[in-house]
């Protein structure tokens, strides 16, 4: 892809998003499509094109359906919270392609309240998950994505009180975002003085589980100018699957899917490590960004803790990460992914709750799954 | 306990402890193990791991 050929020409979450006890997963989906196409203008008779992830198969038709749309691009593209940045990718082709003009992505998930989200049970008995991990007690993300972090710290010399560290400038970013769910300030003390849930992990370093949603309008960028918002350019994206148990990474300090998905997404875009203002990366455990920003290549290996216990991340830092207050802070709907999308969309426009000034390059990282996948996009307000 | 381990044979495994306390202080990286079977059922045992040289 060209960068800067693409761009996103709306966005938006959900009206309520938390504790929704009345909106299904499809009514979430609907309710972030039509917001994210009254964003920029345009109505569902616009679409053309229709990606969406979820644990109910056909999500797609059911969501054009409710849509009363009949698309002519499909993507139901499903590897774990990290899909919608996949489809930004999927659909930055297709738009490339001639394959649909207007792209829509739509995420809804009632992943707190558990509404119309099927009986999608998890990995049966005869999985690989169900043979070799879940007999020995293992149980979603708190158990898995920490399998390799005490050897990840004892690697890098990084400590407990880097890890709390994240959670801290996290915490101070959704101090300054109304509609966050934990908006109290931490300290190192008061995170490492919190329940364990798995240690070394405490409950404030694990995410939230919420209900919501968000959409995004893709375009091709001559389209996209002359919508109502100014255009999000795609400069690059990158995708890479990973291991189908978090047990069997190579190395359980590191994912190289990670690493292949960020090196597709600079190497499309053609910019450096140094150019970024603003990182948005999946924080479903608080030591998953101190990973990303290492195996990015962003920081050197063990650089991460201490820059993030220096407030580097923080408000008022040089890299500002997770300004929404992320998974930890802000709101996790299970597959988060469409939220690192969404604050980076407001940061380069310039209209996010705690807005970073003059930033005009994001990246957005996400995760797939127990490191099942991995997904990279590069942002920016110019088009290059 | 959950935790990984790595066989001599060179396989990386998910597997329970036994026969130590589940506090950090226990558990150190590179805890040389041993393994014991538990029968789950009739059909199944399962792997399961202590510290070498405490087998009852």
């Amino acid at each position: 892809m060209r960068p800067g050929a693409v761009a996103i020409a709306g966005a938006a979450e959900t009206e309520r998003l938390g504790e929704i006890p009345d909106q299904s997963m499809l009514g979430l989906h609907v309710d972030a499509a039509l917001r994210a196409l009254a964003d920029c203008g345009l109505t569902p008779r616009d679409v053309d094109g229709l990606a969406c992830a979820g644990l109910q198969p056909y999500l797609p038709t059911q969501v054009a359906h409710q849509l009363g749309i009949e698309p002519r691009w499909a993507d139901a593209t499903m590897l774990g919270g990290c899909s919608f940045l996949i489809h930004v990718r999927h659909a930055a082709a297709a738009i490339e392609a001639g394959h649909c003009e207007i792209a829509l992505i739509t995420h809804g998930e009632s992943g707190r309240s558990r509404l119309g989200m099927g009986s999608y049970a998890g990995p049966g008995p005869d999985s690989l998950q169900g043979q070799f991990e879940l007999p020995f007690g293992t149980a979603g993300p708190t158990t898995l994505l920490t399998l390799g972090a005490l050897r990840f710290l004892a690697e890098t010399g990084i400590t407990r009180e880097h890890v709390a560290a994240v959670v801290v400038a996290q915490s101070q970013w959704a101090a300054r975002t109304p509609r966050a769910a934990r908006r109290t300030p931490q300290t190192v003390e008061t995170v490492l003085a919190a329940e364990v849930i798995a240690w070394p992990f405490t409950r404030p370093m694990c995410c939230l589980v919420s209900d919501g949603g968000g959409a995004l309008v893709v375009t091709a960028a001559e389209r996209a100018r002359d919508l109502a918002r100014p255009p999000v350019y795609v400069l690059g994206t990158g995708e890479a699957t990973g291991v189908p148990m978090a047990s069997q990474l190579a190395d359980v300090t590191r994912s190289r899917a990670f690493a292949r998905a960020g090196a597709q997404a600079f190497e499309e875009a053609g910019i450096g490590h140094g150019e970024l203002d603003h990182l948005m990366l999946y924080d479903a455990v608080a030591h998953l960004p101190l990973m990303m920003l290492e195996d990015l290549g962003i920081l050197e290996r063990g650089a991460s803790g201490p820059f993030v216990a220096a407030g580097h991340t923080a408000p008022g830092g040089r890299l500002p990460v997770n300004t929404n207050g992320g998974g930890l802070c802000y709101a996790h709907t299970g597959m988060y992914g469409m939220f690192l999308l969404q604050e980076s969309v407001r940061q380069l426009r310039g209209e996010a709750a705690a807005q970073v000034p003059g930033v005009r390059t994001s990246l957005a990282h996400g995760i797939g799954g127990m490191f099942q996948a991995a997904a990279t996009v590069i942002l920016s307000n110019q088009r290059p | 306990v959950i935790a990984l381990v790595e066989l001599e044979e060179g396989p990386r495994m998910l597997a329970n402890l036994e026969g130590v306390e589940p506090v950090p202080e226990a558990l150190p990286l590179d805890l040389p193990l041993e393994a014991v079977f538990e029968r789950v059922t009739d059909e199944i045992a399962l792997p399961r791991f202590r510290p070498a040289g405490t087998r009852a």
